[in-house]
């Protein structure tokens, strides 16, 4: 099965189109969705959850129609995190633990708790008086705390110190590692998503440009660093963007058509999103 | 709907701190004014929570959580009922325990004055947002203010009319709250 299905699904704004957009991520697997801002990746989670009313084509999620009855009763197995944690900021722990207890029927109250403890979230605070990092955590403990079966994540690791950001990148290894498991991550932040993902997708200006499995697009392109001189042995067809400087030149390249006299370095997914971009533009 | 309902109470602490206030000096004036305006505050709540509910972006995440519509809806209706029933119990038990009735009627006029108004202006905060539609709700305040300042002049009409003013008040109120329930609950589907 798969937990996430998008079928030629295009939303329009006055200012934005988001355009057929097709995406599957197999049951048990982490997709990374990566695109500049105002790409559509936030446009994205709100139609996958139904937040946002689609124009056009079809969305299920763990099997059920995001459109149909049932979706309430799926959205239980859903956990989810925005971009910006949207608590109301009179709430503290212990609140925020009652209203999530009321919104999904397994919550679980001793998980959220040693989530909290695990992160030493203080109990009383207001949220509020949280910081950026500690907002995001409780965030996370709350997207974690009903045991789902899909995290759907929107920039989680975005504007947080390198230490809060691997704290919480080890959470959804974790998490990951039962194989029931699937998880939606966007984020600009690529070595995060490179880390953790098995396919990658791009958004570029409300397109999708691809949707692969991470492990064959780096195979599939590579960087040759040569000099002027060695550049012109390499097949034209192979190099696909090439960046010179005084000295040398740096190719980037379809690998399977290079020699192996040349000494090709993997390209990793930031290049590969720059290639593309190009490429559309 | 309770967690909701939960969360509305407990962003709205020191407004009920004031209404508490404002309530323990009402319970002790004979004051026409003063009764009406407690009632009607108390009603203007579910605004101030929705737009507490705007600042902190709460819809953004409530859309993602197993919540309907009906429910997101119908708890800041829930509210309004909450606080203006419960205010207007407080004061007419109030008004009991002083064995003073003149006032009885004047009150759960306003009550379900205040209810209409919420029927009128919660559709219109779910659709332009709490910011807008807390302009409208002055505006529609002053405009029934001074239709009721207006229906002074036929006093003797309404005196001699109320046996049947009160009940007919009250079928509006709940008429218009249940229409109001849908309607919003149309509204915020469609805003999606």
């Amino acid at each position: 099965m798969n937990a996430i299905e998008m079928k030629h699904v295009t939303k329009t704004y006055p200012s934005f189109t988001l355009e057929d957009v097709t995406l599957t991520l197999p049951c048990g697997c982490i997709l990374g969705l990566i695109g500049e801002n105002g790409a559509g990746k936030s446009t994205t989670i709100g139609l996958l959850m139904h937040a946002i009313q689609k124009d056009a084509g079809e969305i299920h999620i763990l099997g059920t129609n995001n459109e149909e009855d049932g979706f309430l009763h799926t959205k239980e197995d859903i956990g989810v995190v925005l971009d910006e944690a949207c608590f109301p900021g009179a709430l503290n722990v212990r609140k925020i633990n009652r209203l999530m207890a009321c919104a999904y029927k397994n919550w679980q109250e001793d998980l959220f708790f040693d989530y909290i403890r695990r992160f030493s979230l203080p109990e009383t605070k207001a949220f509020k008086e949280y910081s950026k990092g500690m907002k995001m955590e409780l965030s996370i403990a709350a997207a974690l705390s009903h045991q789902p079966k899909l995290l759907i994540l929107d920039e989680p690791t975005s504007g947080l110190d390198p230490i809060v950001r691997n704290e919480i990148i080890d959470l959804f290894h974790d998490f990951t590692k039962d194989p029931s498991h699937s998880m939606l991550i966007s984020s600009h932040i690529l070595s995060d998503l490179e880390k953790i993902s098995d396919y990658i997708a791009y958004l570029h200006h409300g397109k999708l440009l691809f949707c692969e499995e991470k492990d064959l697009l780096l195979e599939k392109y590579g960087i040759l660093h040569v000099t002027k001189a060695m550049a012109k042995d390499v097949p034209e067809d192979a190099i696909l963007f090439r960046k010179e400087s005084l000295y040398a030149t740096e190719l980037f390249v379809r690998r399977t058509a290079v020699s192996d006299a040349f000494e090709v370095e993997p390209a990793n997914i930031e290049q590969i999103m720059l290639y593309y971009a190009k490429k559309e533009a | 709907m309770t967690g909701l309902l939960q969360k509305d109470i407990s962003i709205l602490r020191s407004e009920f701190y004031y209404a508490l206030i404002l309530l323990l000096v009402t319970c002790f004036v004979r004051n026409d004014f003063l009764y009406a305006f407690c009632i009607v505050y108390m009603s203007a709540l579910p605004i101030a929570a929705l737009g507490y509910d705007e600042r902190s972006k709460w819809h953004k995440l409530a859309d993602m959580l197993p919540f309907t519509a009906e429910q997101l809806v119908g708890s800041k209706y829930l509210l309004g009922f909450l606080c203006t029933g419960g205010t207007t119990c407080l004061l007419t038990a109030c008004q009991i325990g002083r064995a003073s009735f003149d006032n009885l009627s004047v009150m759960l006029l306003t009550a379900c004055t205040a209810l209409i108004l919420q029927s009128i202006e919660l559709p219109l905060m779910f659709w332009i947002g709490a910011e807008k539609g807390r302009l409208l709700y002055l505006l529609l305040m002053i405009c029934s203010s001074s239709v009721l300042f207006s229906l002074k002049s036929i006093s003797p009409l309404l005196k001699l009319h109320s046996a049947y003013l009160l009940p007919a008040v009250a079928l509006t109120a709940i008429a218009a709250n249940l229409i109001s329930i849908k309607i919003s609950g149309a509204l915020y589907r469609h805003t999606k």
